[in-house]
């Protein structure tokens, strides 16, 4: 059963400067249990489409059309405040990027806890904080630790407290917006491994964010990959990391060393030329200028749709990698 | 640190830091054009005896550090000496004028941080609203406005044309003899002064307020919050609220001074009986004594102010380290 279905969603940002399109018509599956990675250069419209699947949106952004079902329910035509009490943090809670400023300074951490368990249920202030101290027990922080405030954690274990609030309702669908960035390799393992741990423990279905691809190749289960707010390419992570046939793809998973392959270990490939501006992004597919496969039928309308290329694999690509024409 | 030794620095700070406002109290005076004596007998024509007499009363013939001794030790016990104008010792006529100075002072801040910070926060809930606009506009003129201007329109439309209002003074006289009729006297007295200064400190407030709190609203947890489930009232005065009160309180410290300045003209305007008409008419007068006395009493004012915003801050901002 799909936990999560976003089917040709579109968000969009009303500026000074004109309508950005942050994410143009993207499809979105995450089944139960698993966990699914969204990756993309800054800027692509992969924050947005995490947030917009909390109705979370900026003042000046909204989700324009599409659907979206959470466990077989609609809850994009849920009004504002059914939503806020029925859906967010209780079914579908948020880990933010980095944790350095996602939690209020002015508050102790174990009241920050508490607080998303007293807007979701009708426990006592005592249980709450209780709650809140086996949360931070559960993420490997020393209970006691509840009392002092954010600026006294570090790094890593501000991360893990985001974590404990995000496990606070007990929720179905976590989304883990770079969950890692910003922290040193070690603690980035350990959290991977605390991630991994809960997921597992509490049967949870994860959607992980990240422009670090190699964080997601530990993490999930299936990749979607984004460009210019379209979903590029999706399938299982194996899959997509052996036979990754969007040439944007292609050049992400390049750019990252390997360990074993001593000849890719001096050369380092890129991609070429920077993501396009989402005022006006280009016209067909709208990699076409980066990519090396370009042809004229890539700068014409319409976009290229999602092919199928096995079960579990969908490519986006006129020309995609491995196609002998 | 702990708190204790903290304060106790900050404290030991504040004190060496009278004492160099203190000591430039005294320089300024002694470096000042003019001699008193002259202005004091400009009016009457004294005898050589009589100046000489006068120089010696108020110790003028001594050397200067004797002089400045003399001084450190009349202020820090709050003597100030006898003023030149009106041969009244300072110190009296100070503690009868402070008490106006600080209900006039205090009731508009007051008003001024309530309303402020209400309207402040309202505006920032209803960014771009008819409310916001408004309130921002109006705030923006009254900031702008001159004290003392605003003071004389308060005169010439409450006091002139409606008549509701007196023209001057703190109250009646004879004042009235019940003690709640005095109350009622001194309330009507400062309504218009009041107003004046009010309207003179609240569209800063409003305006600071709603700056920090839009600025608060734009912060990674306000995001948190809102994915938390809070709804947007608790957004706004729980989490953006605490942390939007931070610069709220370091700038009363910062608006003391300033008031102190907007009360000078205030009460001249208004003739109300307080330490800023004390301190002009003692400026017309080159009143050594009493200005020296105004003076440290505005520079302890600030001082002290700055010393509890220190200390309050450390309570209020956990981030604060001793």
């Amino acid at each position: 059963m799909n936990v999560l279905e976003a089917s040709d969603l579109k968000v969009y940002y009303h500026t000074a400067k004109g309508v950005v399109r942050a994410v143009d018509g993207v499809d979105f599956i995450v089944e139960e249990g698993t966990s699914v990675g969204l990756a993309g250069e800054s800027g692509c419209g992969k924050t947005t489409l995490g947030l917009s699947f909390l109705k979370l949106l900026p003042e000046n952004g909204a989700i324009e059309s599409g659907s979206l079902v959470f466990e077989g329910d609609d809850i994009y035509s849920l009004d504002e405040k059914t939503f806020r009490e029925n859906i967010r943090w209780s079914q579908i809670a948020m880990i933010f990027q980095g944790a350095m400023n996602a939690l209020n300074p002015v508050f102790k951490v174990e009241d920050q806890i508490s607080e998303a368990i007293k807007l979701h249920s009708n426990k006592k202030k005592k249980e709450r904080l209780q709650m809140a101290r086996d949360l931070l027990k559960k993420v490997d922080i020393d209970p006691t630790m509840g009392r002092h405030y954010p600026h006294e954690f570090s790094g890593g274990m501000r991360q893990r407290a985001m974590i404990a609030m995000a496990l606070a309702c007990d929720p179905k669908l976590i989304i883990a917006d770079e969950p890692t960035t910003a922290l040193d390799v070690i603690v980035q393992k350990q959290l991977m491994d605390l991630l991994r741990r809960l997921k597992a423990e509490m049967n949870l279905s994860l959607i992980v964010i990240s422009h670090d691809i190699s964080v997601l190749a530990e993490l999930c289960d299936y990749l979607n990959i984004m460009y210019a707010g379209r979903i590029v390419e999706w399938g299982e992570i194996e899959e997509i990391f052996e036979n990754p046939r969007h040439h944007y793809t292609h050049g992400l998973i390049s750019t990252f060393p390997t360990v074993e392959d001593e000849e890719k270990k001096s050369r380092f490939e890129f991609i070429p030329g920077a993501p396009p501006n989402l005022l006006d992004p280009p016209l067909g597919c709208r990699f076409h200028p980066r990519c090396p496969a370009a042809t004229e039928i890539c700068m014409q309308e319409p976009t290229p749709e999602m092919r199928r290329i096995s079960e579990k694999h969908y490519v986006a690509c006129h020309h995609p990698r491995g196609d002998l024409d | 640190m702990s708190l204790k030794r903290y304060i106790l620095k900050r404290t030991l700070y504040s004190i060496v830091l009278l004492f160099f406002a203190l000591t430039l109290n005294f320089i300024i005076f002694r470096m000042a054009p003019g001699n008193p004596i002259q202005i004091v007998a400009s009016g009457v024509r004294l005898k050589p005896e009589m100046v000489e007499r006068l120089i010696e009363l108020w110790g003028l013939n001594e050397p200067l550090h004797v002089q400045y001794i003399r001084y450190l030790k009349s202020t820090l016990t709050w003597d100030f000496g006898y003023s030149y104008n009106s041969l009244e010792p300072v110190g009296r006529e100070i503690m009868e004028r402070l008490p106006n100075t600080l209900l006039l002072m205090g009731v508009s801040l007051f008003f001024a941080i309530v309303f402020g910070t209400v309207f402040g926060v309202y505006a920032a809930y209803k960014r771009g609203s008819l409310f916001d606009l408004t309130t921002v506009t109006v705030s923006l003129f009254s900031y702008a406005l001159p004290t003392f201007w605003m003071g004389l329109l308060m005169i010439y439309v409450g006091g002139y044309l409606f008549g509701m209002f007196p023209l001057a003074g703190t109250m009646s006289r004879p004042p009235p003899l019940d003690p709640i009729m005095r109350i009622f006297d001194l309330a009507w007295h400062l309504f218009l002064p009041g107003l004046t200064l009010f309207l003179f400190q609240y569209g800063g407030w409003l305006l600071m307020m709603r700056s920090t709190l839009l600025e608060a609203l734009h912060e990674d947890y306000i995001t948190t919050a809102r994915a938390k489930g809070v709804a947007e009232r608790g957004v706004l005065f729980k989490h953006a609220f605490r942390n939007a009160m931070l610069p709220l309180v370091t700038n009363i410290a910062l608006q003391i001074p300033g008031l102190l300045n907007g009360a000078i003209l205030t009460e001249t305007v208004f003739s109300w009986r307080g330490l800023g008409l004390y301190t002009w008419s003692a400026i017309q007068f080159t009143d050594y004594p009493v200005l020296q006395a105004v003076f440290y009493i505005f520079a302890l004012v600030t001082i002290v102010c700055n010393l509890i915003v220190d200390i309050v801050y450390g309570y209020i901002d956990p981030r604060i380290q001793y």
